[in-house]
């Protein structure tokens, strides 16, 4: 490590084990501490003495509720290999007064770890990594309708919940017109990003919004420029 | 049942284990989650998600990156930096003012009667230190700021900021250091 190096490491060393860089500069200290490992005893000594201030806070109870709510959805997770299709496209038609899910969901063909982790690796770099969670991102499967043909797709929630859509296979859709990502809180769609038919297959598309559990994503056909409420019937759903 | 054993149960699918694990830490997590977002659903939103991230990553758990609560904790003020930095909320605006005004008493945070003993350590180093330095260490750790934001509205230095970070954090280092205690892990 040159002094030069070594000058700029010290300098955000401490406000990195608070947590108080900018992204900028926390990638800049982690490149640097990746080139130097030998000083990765001394930052991790530093990040436990600034973890500290975790207990410092007066100690308050949380709701009972909350426990409930947690146990709740902890429990339905468990059962994750049983999905309850019928409610969430009941609430789907509802949304969008279609017809189509009525005629039931092909299922859809999972896209190789390789293949999506070689498109993100572009997406990736663009998050933030949290170097304290080493999380797995989830990887949730479409489910895409009879009409989408071969169309598959999955969902990839990333730290932070910032996801991001591979497709493949998706229909031709005229000119003029987008594929466009929706977030259901609730029974509310709201616009979660747009993609092009004319990308390379498959194509991975980073959505504008974060997901929440329990939301519904859809994709759907739009004018260019997307919409602000769907005007089409969905043509691929998950569910967190 | 050590929390590893704990988490170990959780990651093969065990719910009363994570419900143990549950119970042993939300307290820790909701009081820091509390201080960070303050008020009562964010917090609870906060806690909610750490946890069925705990539930859902207890892989990726490490044994030898500390405790844990510490692991937990640490994903609580990950998260929480995010989403204040993710939102120009009138807390952070209300933060600004508060740390332009005189600071509060240390003392006066530190006359609950507390329970845990490492919690008394850590608030006993923390007393420790002078106002201008807990400040600093407070707005960076709870309330997700950045140095050089901290330094801007202080009306600060950057230096100075930086220089009172580290004066800080080597005061609390050296808190455990002389007195032959372990940094709680």
């Amino acid at each position: 490590m040159s002094d030069a190096e070594r000058g700029r490491f010290d300098e955000l060393l401490d406000a990195y084990a608070l947590g108080a860089l900018s992204d900028e500069e926390r990638r800049e200290f982690e490149k640097n501490l990746t080139e130097h490992p030998q000083r990765q005893a001394e930052v991790d000594d530093l990040v436990a003495v600034a973890g500290l201030m975790a207990l410092a806070p007066v100690e308050l109870e949380p709701s009972s509720g909350l426990r409930k709510r947690l146990m709740r959805t902890v429990r339905a997770s468990g059962a994750a290999s049983e999905p309850t299709r019928r409610p969430l496209f009941n609430r789907l038609r509802d949304l969008f007064g279609y017809q189509a899910l009525a005629a039931g969901a092909a299922a859809v063909a999972l896209i190789g770890l390789l293949s999506w982790n070689v498109l993100l690796q572009g997406e990736l770099q663009n998050f933030r990594s949290q170097p304290t969670v080493d999380a797995e991102p989830r990887v949730l499967e479409f489910q895409a309708v009879k009409s989408a043909g071969s169309a598959s797709g999955e969902l990839i929630v990333l730290e932070g919940q910032q996801g991001v859509l591979v497709a493949k296979d998706m229909p031709r859709i005229k000119e003029g017109q987008v594929w466009q990502i929706w977030i259901i809180e609730g029974n509310e769609p709201k616009p979660g990003g747009l993609f092009q038919p004319d990308q390379e297959d498959p194509v991975a598309a980073s959505m504008t919004r974060s997901p929440g559990e329990g939301d519904i994503v859809a994709i759907t056909v739009e004018p260019a420029g997307g919409s602000s409420a769907p005007t089409s019937d969905p043509i691929m759903t998950t569910q967190l | 049942m050590a929390d590893e054993e704990l988490i170990s149960l959780a990651q093969a699918g065990s719910a009363e284990a994570f419900a143990s694990l549950y119970d042993r830490h939300s307290r820790s997590a909701y009081s820091l989650a509390y201080r960070m977002m303050g008020e009562k659903q964010s917090a609870e939103d906060l806690v909610q998600e750490v946890f069925l991230k705990v539930w859902r990553n207890s892989a990726s758990y490490r044994t030898e990156r500390g405790s844990v609560r510490t692991w937990v904790l640490s994903i609580v003020h990950n998260r929480g930096v995010d989403q204040l930095r993710s939102t120009a909320s009138r807390r952070r605006t209300q933060d600004r003012v508060e740390a332009s005004a005189p600071t509060s008493q240390p003392s006066e945070a530190f006359t609950e009667t507390w329970r845990n003993n490492q919690r008394d350590q850590v608030r006993e180093a923390l007393k420790t230190l002078p106002a201008e330095q807990l400040k600093i260490l407070e707005l960076a750790y709870f309330s997700g700021y950045t140095h050089v934001e901290i330094a801007g509205f202080l009306d600060l230095p950057l230096g100075t900021v930086k220089g009172r970070m580290r004066l800080g954090l080597r005061k609390v280092k050296d808190y455990f250091d002389t007195r032959d205690m372990a940094v709680p892990g």
